[in-house]
């Protein structure tokens, strides 16, 4: 669905950040993009909403060549979460907040109401239509932001770090809105540092390293790598895989909660 | 002397220098006026007067500070005067803005200031000021230039007299939206709120401690219900503890309190005491806390104030009057510390989130503090600056006996650093005790357990489902061996079953096993009750 082909990028002419980045996004994905810090995790993100501009390389849509697409196009199609969602937030309301973009593509008045008020209900924020954006805690604001996007019926959405500095809670709630959004068919693109909600949630690792796409495949490929391996390129095992290790017999397990069932049901046979 | 659950202690929050804003916005707006009020026949308001005259009835400034205000009025009437010697006003402004203090200090125990709910004060002090302050100008006037008695008599104080009748009407009428303007942004000092003084007071702690907060009820300016409730924690010396607890729970309050900024900055009511190594922070004034204890904001940006690292260490000790050399050597020492040798020369702005973390508690650290106090310490750092950062504070904690306390949400990365556990909720301490205790006491009471690490959550899960482990899973070492153990007592079970089914289908039935004690030795393989108990013991020798 989203081809990148061959893609070099550097924010100074004589330093790559990365090249030769080339990977194949389906509809429907869940892929967690990951790598250690100054990887080029946002950038790579930031260049297929077109916030940047590849030095080298081309970019499609659905086969349509998307390479000098400005942003404010692509926003028909992918929808931006950013670290600090404040920075994207500029309208009085929720509703007007998410009303911008339908009205930017020049929707009557009643078909911008129907969307507004059906992604509000989506993402759990209907209560909030009336508040002031800059007041609201930031998971709230993320997902105004969400629903945005959603309003732009974007198909794939961004998250940019969604869960640090957050508590449990917050990110638990975030982690469940994001499962049923994929359920429905988009596309989420999630970066993170959080291996457990890699290996837990996504269905995809692209992590970034030594200045390319240093993986591609499934978290448990990624996670069934040797240790060392994988703290070159800034990552650990999460715990539910390390414990999973430490009795065979278990296999692979993504979760604790897997982790646990299946011992449990381990420990029952008899 | 009293009982410490009864003292209390009242902070009006900020308002150090509100006079000067609101006088200074008064004068600007006088100014204004002043320019481009209207002369009919010569006469217009003194509009400066009027302004400061206001100034003064809204913030009721000490008289010193009052003689600033006429000053400054002073300069600006200089400056914008046409009259033939404008440096009269150096003397009568200070002159009228000490009659609008005083007229404003005796009015306030006067029967007759309020006629019909009307306070005339604005009246009489707006007159009254700039009679005086006419009265000063014109007789300087008269004087300096040499003019003749007639007009100083029968031209000047006719004059000064109309205007100050002028200035009697418009002083209530700029007072009126001033007062209610400035009331509503809550910049006037209320009666009804004022700020204690413990200094004369012997308080004594009731407990020996590096810190001990005894008694606490703590309400907000304006709070009705308290924002902490009756805390009793100590902190003894060389403790880690870890305050934890849903948001909106007071642990952040808890950590202001313990540095003194609750209530001395934040204002507010304290009921009870805060102890710093045996003194009552109401005692001591927030940069002399600051000596005992450090703290690191969640905002840790804010602590930065200049422009390169070695700078910033240094600023905190010239502060405090340091010598050179000292300076030079406990920077050494810090940087060391902290792990930011090489560093010493960048601009702070060059530094990434963990390092600027890591610079704050550098300079936290000169002064040597014996405690350190971190809010939210790893709330905008990545796994693996968190990881570094709990890193560096265990060792703080354990290389240079530093107390520690850390509030936090994000507990996996910290526990195994600390040695103790505060949960709070709802503004109380409900539970305070080794880490595995508290962790225990939220899974069962279901309180924040979204915080709990997974490994943990898992652990209590499994106990529930009958499977133990000699030590709580804290960190993915325990656990593997809590694994390793469960599995063993498995084999064992299932070797028992296989050689004595008879005896332990007598037993009772495995899922009696969830609610046992654990008493058979350390590194030992737990067994499930009915093991024990079908084995006739020796099954684990």
């Amino acid at each position: 669905m989203l081809k990148v082909e061959n893609i070099r990028f550097g924010y100074v002419p004589s330093v790559d950040i990365f090249r030769d980045v080339t990977f194949t996004i389906e509809g429907g994905e869940y892929i967690a993009i990951g790598g250690r810090n100054g990887c080029g995790k946002t950038t790579i993100t930031r260049l297929l909403v077109g916030l940047e501009k590849a030095s080298e390389g081309r970019m499609y849509y659905n086969g349509t060549d998307i390479t000098a697409m400005p942003p404010s196009k692509r926003g028909q199609f992918i929808g931006y979460v950013f670290q600090q969602p404040d920075r994207q937030m500029f309208r009085p309301t929720v509703a007007t907040e998410v009303a911008f973009g339908p009205e930017s593509l020049g929707r009557s008045k009643s078909e911008v109401k129907e969307i507004v008020d059906e992604v509000l209900e989506r993402t759990g924020i209907a209560h909030l239509r009336e508040a002031y954006p800059p007041t609201l805690r930031r998971g709230e604001k993320q997902r105004v932001a969400i629903a945005s996007a959603l309003a732009m019926q974007s198909k794939i959405l961004i998250l940019d770090e969604p869960t640090s500095g957050q508590d449990g809670k917050e990110t638990k709630e975030l982690l469940a809105l994001l499962r049923q959004l994929n359920q429905e068919g988009i596309t989420i693109l999630l970066i993170t540092h959080d291996m457990e909600i890699m290996a837990s949630e996504c269905s995809r690792a692209l992590i970034m390293g030594n200045q390319t796409v240093a993986f591609d495949g499934s978290p448990e490929e990624l996670f069934k790598k040797s240790t060392d391996e994988l703290q070159d390129l800034g990552l650990t095992k999460p715990p539910s895989v390390e414990l999973s290790l430490a009795v065979p017999s278990l296999g692979y397990c993504k979760s604790m909660d897997e982790l646990k069932s299946k011992l449990v049901a381990q420990l029952g046979r008899k | 002397m009293e009982r410490i659950q009864d003292l209390v202690y009242t902070h009006v929050q900020g308002g150090q220098f509100r006079w000067v804003t609101v006088s200074t916005l008064m004068l600007a707006l006088g100014t204004i006026l002043h320019l481009v009020s209207p002369s009919v026949a010569g006469v217009t308001p003194n509009w400066t007067i009027a302004t400061y005259c206001v100034a003064i009835l809204l913030t009721r400034p000490s008289l010193s500070q009052t003689l600033g205000i006429g000053l400054v009025a002073a300069l600006i009437n200089v400056l914008t005067s046409k009259s033939a010697f404008p440096y009269g006003n150096l003397l009568s402004e200070p002159g009228g803005a000490l009659t609008a203090a005083l007229v404003t200090r005796a009015m306030l125990s006067m029967k007759f200031r309020k006629i019909a709910g009307f306070d005339l004060t604005p009246i009489l002090s707006g007159f009254l000021a700039t009679v005086v302050s006419g009265g000063i100008f014109v007789t300087i006037l008269w004087k300096v230039l040499g003019l003749p008695d007639n007009v100083y008599m029968y031209g000047m104080w006719p004059m000064v007299l109309i205007v100050g009748a002028l200035n009697g009407a418009i002083t209530p009428i700029l007072y009126i939206p001033a007062q209610r303007l400035f009331s509503k942004r809550g910049m006037l000092p209320s009666t009804d709120q004022l700020t204690s003084d413990h200094s004369h007071m012997t308080i004594l702690p009731e407990r020996q401690a590096k810190i001990s907060i005894e008694h606490v009820n703590y309400y907000h300016p304006k709070a009705t219900t308290p924002s902490l409730e009756n805390i009793n924690l100590d902190v003894h010396d060389g403790d880690f503890l870890v305050v934890t607890g849903p948001a909106g729970c007071g642990k952040s309050t808890l950590c202001m309190a313990m540095v003194g900024a609750v209530p001395k900055f934040y204002g507010g009511r304290l009921e009870g005491m805060v102890f710093v190594d045996g003194k009552a922070t109401t005692q001591m004034e927030i940069p002399e806390l600051a000596n005992h204890i450090g703290v690191v904001l969640a905002d840790y940006d804010t602590q930065l104030v200049t422009m390169t690292v070695r700078e910033e260490v240094a600023f905190a000790m010239e502060n405090r009057g340091y010598d050179r050399e000292t300076i030079k050597a406990r920077s050494e020492e810090v940087f060391a510390q902290v792990g930011l040798i090489g560093l010493e020369d960048r601009k702070i702005t060059s530094l990434s989130g963990g390092q600027r973390q890591r610079l704050a508690i550098a300079s936290v650290l000169a002064t040597n503090p014996t405690v350190l106090v971190l809010d939210e310490p790893t709330s905008s750092l990545d796994p693996d600056g968190t990881a570094e950062l709990y890193r560096l504070v265990g060792d703080l904690n354990k290389k240079h006996g530093i107390t520690v306390v850390v509030i936090d949400h994000d507990l996996h990365a910290v526990l195994p650093y600390a040695n103790r556990m505060a949960l709070m909720v709802d503004g109380s301490i409900a539970c305070d005790d080794d880490v595995p205790t508290t962790l225990r006491y939220m899974y069962e009471h279901n309180i924040h357990v979204d915080a709990l690490p997974s490994v943990f959550t898992t652990y209590m899960e499994l106990e529930q489902a009958g499977f133990h482990s000699d030590e709580p899973w804290l960190s993915i070492e325990s656990a593997i061996k809590g694994l390793h153990q469960i599995e063993m007592a498995h084999a064992i079970q299932t070797e028992v079953h296989g050689e004595s089914n008879s005896r332990v289908n007598q037993s009772k039935t495995v899922e009696n096993s969830t609610n046992q004690s654990n008493t058979v030795v350390n590194k030992q393989p737990i067994q499930r009750v009915d093991d024990v108990q079908g084995k006739d013991g020796g099954a684990h020798a």
